[in-house]
């Protein structure tokens, strides 16, 4: 249990290489990537190996066959020289059975026109790279993995195991390897790998989690893949192989820019919003039981003993039209009931769409064989999904409750945030704490968070009270990180930026979902896509807030315009605006603002750079990254909501 | 790894339902009807709901009569936790607990001050004082506070072992650990959670509780309930209360000379640590709340470092106990701690926001300061029962809570009559801090008895000009209400003996029986 052990070893100093840009090609269609990359001091060595790095070529793996990501295709087309290489060495590793349609997606991934830079690679070396070059390191072992060497035939493996439905085991040690020396001459046979590696861990999870991309592969190769047999397939092991659940979920790896990206192109076989996937016609029902649940239960009618907590409760929950932005609740309730197609359909049971794959235009074959039944007329299942028999029978309740409690637990913390901040106005409303006093907003806070943890603690699952606990840790660490420090260099600063942003933001969202992944009894493959939606689309959420503060007015968006920087904040536009105007930048930075002009100042100096476009980008990526995740669940119109729903997110004008 | 971890979570599920399903059994044999929502999961959201508000409305309604009947004085009845009924009765299916405030449990004031032994519901049926004592003889039987030294007595209480020596070395590394875990990234954070832990000179009152019960109950055998189920629920209490009444223990079976070290050890300790995190943060909370200058001779943490981290450092103390208290793995010590948790903010709800007429009912005063300060030990004490692997409803959990119950309410009571006699620097706290903040406690409530002009001061939260300087005059004249407040005490800290002897003898609960008698006759 090697890894196990370094794990355990490796402390929590993280130090920051990156974000680092650079000009990739000639021409504007890849202006600059960024890399972020951390570096955990010890247990790095099982953290960006293994997980992270695979995890990026999976996600663009996955964007390069859904055909979306046009650019990427492009801008491999510029290196053409090694798109041969590639494709001739990807064709004899994989015994021939490759057709061109791996090579495409080998060549599109962003990796191969990045080599690291020098500096970059001199910094990581010592500690990660060199050992990570090594394709017998003991990085690469699992837990329980016994090391299998690098099989060419391993292609052939995976696709007959989809086949055959046997579970096969991952190998990300070296999709990562490759991925980190991406130079290599094994470069196109590593792609390979690092494709068929995601394929594997689909295997192992075939019974829930729908894999449209490697069904898109089957299509494309998948006559030659048919045609070729393997007598050994491997057998199966414990490999986890979504080991970045273990880890902070800090893992901002790798995030590439691509300006051109075409906004909204949906991935193949999710229905367009008006055909029935649309988030808030989808969670309107949930939402209004949810909503009275919290008017019966919170805010009650008749509690004359003690009615300004009452006050001060109902005050969030009722302000403005829409109670506020109810985005958590709505979240987890689509996220619950995705699951819950996603486990019903494996048992042949219940609604699930049929995909069509706009890419080719063909009827996924695939998809049509495991999911006979088909929806009603307008794609609305109306009726709530059955617990399975081997779950809890009060899901459907009891994710209810948590969607509740991640409500509860986030208006407790505005309640404080308020105190705290001194903020005026929230939502367009006066702060609690200007309405009843500092003092009733810290006890209405403390109120909710003790309801929220009673109300937890009668789900009767203690992975959950301790995955939502954290979340308020979580929200306190985001504020003192946020009252308290910036990181020291420049691009520190955004990645301690992005981090105290998981930390206000995401965790709350990440959690929630995680959390109704866990109720449901759902395996680690499942958990780990809804934790990663909810912590992405968490993130995204947040940046578009920054830029809103930016761009939106006060009456528009509900909260002071640059409140941020009035309160000495520097979010991602003005830590981006920094990197074209470093000292002006800086010095208003490191006085927070303070002077007289400071806050003008910054504003013009950020309209005068890309900061806006910047983050707007970012957050795009992140919602990218989110639909990612959540494409991993068996298609049913409520998956297809909650990717509308993250489009929304970055959609938003206030 | 996937293995074991999906396991484990299979097993944690698994583990309440297998307890419930023994209940559940049962159950069916009472009556098919009510099982209904239990056993039938399709239909769950619809009939258990249903079937489980009736069930509560039933219970409800029981209660209520029980009340009208035995007293009449329940006119005032303060709900500080904004709540819904319907709400409460409809979130408590069959199997999870109806925990009822221990006020309603157990006898809050004397008989002779209208007090009254509140009826048997689930929680505080089984007291019967002999049931584990069978075989083990008890030299302390029949103990009582007044004959010892301090307390009108001749004997010497040193006879007892000393509690915090006993548990001086197990609480050690304690000290250690706890600020191991509230070590954070966030220096500041965690120099304001430090703060208390290091300059605190309490005594670590609640840990030392814990300890010690935990020892007390490891020397008891976990009974079944299975007799007392079958016999019991249809007179008292109709269907379905029963369900919990004998779930929520731990799997495990120590005895005393197992027990150090054990796991059922490990985890009472760390309970001990939560209580603690709990009572801190409600203090760094507190100290925001009643812009206390000094708090047990340090200066208080948000003076120190502003309002901001106060209120930053008490949630992030919250949030580091709940996850830790998930840790334990019980569930039903969850729910039991996360309603302590809610009663200290209820407590201070109560004491900002009584009505005036209130503020002059000694049940009111008591009932504040159960919720301040008695919920978290009794909670604690009741948790430290069922982690040893006692049931909810079972003899000696029973005892634990009651006796947590007397002893908070001794200890707060005596606070407060410590507040009018001692000096300031006695007690680590400016004196009559109460009554600037406008409280009225036991002293003064009982001179406002005698001296009736008091009352509309009380009422009026001591607002205006010389309020104070009356109130002290009319207290320090009169020649009963300290000694009223005193035998209050008294009587509390007796009761929490009673309790203490039900269970079987052992150092650990004589150690106990020492520290209630420490607390009431404490001079800081």
């Amino acid at each position: 249990n090697q890894p196990q052990q370094q794990r355990q070893e490796g402390g929590n100093r993280r130090t920051v290489i990156g974000p680092v840009r650079r000009k990739t090609a000639p021409d504007d269609i890849y202006t600059h990537t960024y890399i972020y990359i951390f570096e955990e001091q010890q247990a790095s060595k099982t953290m960006f190996p293994s997980a992270a790095f695979s995890r990026t070529s999976a996600v663009a793996t996955r964007h390069a066959g859904r055909g979306r990501r046009s650019t990427i295709n492009v801008a491999s087309h510029q290196c053409k020289g090694r798109v041969a290489t590639a494709s001739a060495t990807a064709a004899s590793a994989t015994a021939g059975t490759a057709s061109s349609g791996v090579v495409r997606t080998l060549a599109s991934s962003p990796f191969p026109d990045l080599p690291l830079p020098g500096s970059i690679r001199e910094a990581v070396k010592s500690s990660v790279l060199e050992e990570a070059s090594k394709p017998n390191s003991s990085f690469w072992r699992g837990d329980d993995d016994q090391q299998q060497p690098q099989q060419p035939q391993q292609a052939r493996h995976h696709r007959q195991e989809r086949n055959t439905s046997v579970p096969v085991p991952p190998q990300e040690g070296d999709a990562a390897h490759d991925d980190s020396t991406s130079t290599s001459s094994r470069y196109a046979a590593g792609r390979t790998n690092a494709n068929d590696t995601i394929n594997g861990s689909h295997g192992s999870h075939k019974a829930t989690i729908n894999d449209p991309i490697a069904q898109d592969r089957q299509h494309v190769t998948g006559s030659s893949a048919a045609a070729t047999t393997d007598a050994n397939p491997p057998t199966t092991t414990n490999l986890d192989p979504h080991p970045l659940i273990h880890f902070d979920p800090l893992d901002e790896w790798y995030l590439d820019r691509s300006p051109t990206l075409p906004l909204h192109s949906l991935p193949a076989g999710v229905r367009p919003l008006a055909d029935g996937a649309d988030p808030f016609a989808l969670s309107k029902a949930d939402l209004d039981t949810l909503s009275a649940s919290i008017q019966r239960d919170l805010i009650g009618t008749d509690h004359a003993d003690h009615p300004v907590l009452a006050k001060a409760a109902a005050h969030f929950f009722e302000v403005g039209q829409d109670g506020g932005k109810k985005v958590r609740p709505m979240m987890v309730m689509l996220l619950s009931r995705a699951m819950a197609s996603a486990s019903n359909s494996c048992g042949g049971v219940d609604v699930v769409v049929d995909s069509v794959d706009n890419d080719t235009g063909s009827t996924n074959a695939a998809n049509m064989a495991t999911t006979p039944a088909a929806i009603s007329a307008n794609g609305i299942p109306q009726s709530q999904p059955r617990p399975q028999p081997w779950q809890r029978q009060d899901l459907p309740d009891a994710q209810r409750r948590l969607a509740e409690i991640s409500e509860m637990i986030h208006t407790a913390s505005l309640f404080h945030d308020d105190v705290i901040d001194g903020a005026d106005t929230r939502r367009g409303a006066p702060a609690v704490h200007r309405v009843f006093g500092n003092k009733m907003a810290i006890l209405a806070g403390d109120y909710l968070l003790a309801r929220a943890s009673i109300y937890l603690a009668r789900l009767r699952d203690v992975e959950v009270v301790e995955t939502m606990s954290t979340i308020i840790e979580h929200l306190v660490r985001g504020e003192v990180m946020q009252s308290h420090g910036t990181g020291d260099v420049y691009n520190e600063r955004v990645v301690y930026y992005l981090r105290k942003n998981f930390y206000k933001t995401g965790s709350l969202m990440a959690n929630s979902c995680k959390s109704a992944a866990l109720l449901g009894g759902y395996d680690d493959a499942v958990v780990n896509a809804a934790y990663c939606y909810g912590k992405h689309v968490g993130s995204a959420f947040q940046l578009v807030d920054d830029v809103l503060d930016f761009d939106g007015t006060s009456s528009t968006m509900g909260k002071a315009s640059l409140a941020d920087l009035n309160a000495g904040l520097a979010t991602a536009p003005v830590l981006f605006a920094a990197e074209h105007f470093p000292d002006e930048m800086d010095r208003l930075i490191d006085r927070k603002f303070g002077e007289i002009g400071d806050v003008n100042r910054a504003v013009e100096l950020v309209r005068q750079s890309d900061g806006i476009e910047r983050t707007k980008d970012l957050a795009h990526v992140y919602v990218e990254l989110a639909i990612d995740a959540v494409m991993e669940l068996e298609p049913s119109p409520y998956r297809d909501s909650l990717i509308h729903l993250a489009y929304k997110v970055i959609d938003r004008v206030r | 790894m996937v293995d074991a971890r999906q396991n484990r979570r299979i097993k944690n599920r698994a583990m309440m339902p297998a307890r419930f399903v023994l209940a559940a059994s049962v159950l069916a044999f009472g009556s098919m009807n009510g099982v209904e929502g239990f056993l039938s999961p399709q239909t769950h959201s619809n009939v258990a709901s249903q079937s489980s508000e009736r069930l509560m409305s039933t219970i409800v309604v029981h209660e209520t009569k029980e009340k009208a009947a035995s007293t009449e004085t329940e006119s005032f009845r303060p709900n500080p936790v904004v709540v819904s009924a319907e709400a409460e009765a409809l979130s408590h299916s069959a199997t999870t607990m109806k925990l009822t405030p221990s006020f309603d449990l157990f006898q809050m004031l004397p008989e002779d001050e209208d007090g009254h032994i509140p009826a048997p519901i689930g929680g505080n049926r089984q007291r019967d004082g002999t049931v584990l004592k069978v075989g083990t003889p008890d030299s302390l039987e029949g103990l009582k506070l007044t004959d010892y030294k301090g307390l009108g007595g001749k004997q010497k209480i040193e006879k007892l072992p000393d509690p915090f020596k006993m548990v001086e070395k197990e609480l050690k590394p304690f000290s250690d650990s706890i600020k191991e875990l509230v070590s954070t990234d966030q220096p500041v954070l965690s120099m304001a959670a430090k703060h208390f832990f290091e300059k605190r000179h309490g005594k670590r009152f609640r840990p030392t509780i814990v300890q010690l019960m935990a020892k007390a109950v490891a020397a008891a055998t976990p009974e079944d309930g299975v007799d007392q189920i079958t016999t019991d629920h249809a007179e008292t209490q109709g269907i379905g209360g029963m369900a919990w009444e004998w779930s929520g223990a731990s799997d495990v079976r120590v005895t005393p000379s197992n027990h150090q070290g054990s796991d059922v050890w490990r985890k009472q300790a760390q309970l001990g640590q939560i209580v603690e995190m709990i009572h801190v943060a409600s203090l760094i909370h507190d100290d925001v709340l009643d812009e206390a200058d000094t708090r047990r001779g340090g200066e208080a943490v948000h003076k120190l470092y502003s309002n901001k981290v106060a209120v930053l450092a008490g949630d992030y103390l919250l949030a580091r106990a709940s996850v830790l208290l998930a840790r334990l793995e019980n569930t039903a010590v969850v729910q039991i701690m996360a309603t302590a948790l809610e009663s200290l903010v209820a407590g201070e709800i109560m004491q900002l926001k009584s009505p005036p007429k209130a503020l002059l009912e000694m049940q009111s005063y008591l009932r504040k300061s159960y919720y301040k300060t008695a919920s978290l030990i009794c909670y604690a004490c009741r948790s430290t029962a069922l982690l040893g692997g006692h049931a909810y409803g079972s003899t000696v959990a029973t005892a634990c809570e009651e006796f947590g119950f007397h002893l908070g309410l001794a200890y707060q009571i005596q606070d407060d009559i410590l507040d009018f006699t001692a000096a300031a620097s006695v007690l680590g706290k400016p004196a009559l801090a109460d009554m600037d903040l406008g409280l009225s406690t036991a002293p003064i409530l009982y001179a406002a008895q005698e001296y009736p002009h008091l009352r509309p001061m009380v009422m009026r939260r001591f607002k205006d000009k010389g309020d104070k300087q009356t109130a002290l005059e009319a207290l320090y004249k009169s020649d009963t209400a300290m000694d009223k407040a005193t035998n209050l005490a008294k009587y509390h800290a007796q009761k929490a003996v009673d309790a203490l002897l039900r269970l079987p003898q052992s150092d650990s609960r004589d150690a106990l029986i020492r520290l209630t008698h420490l607390v009431i006759t404490r001079k800081k």
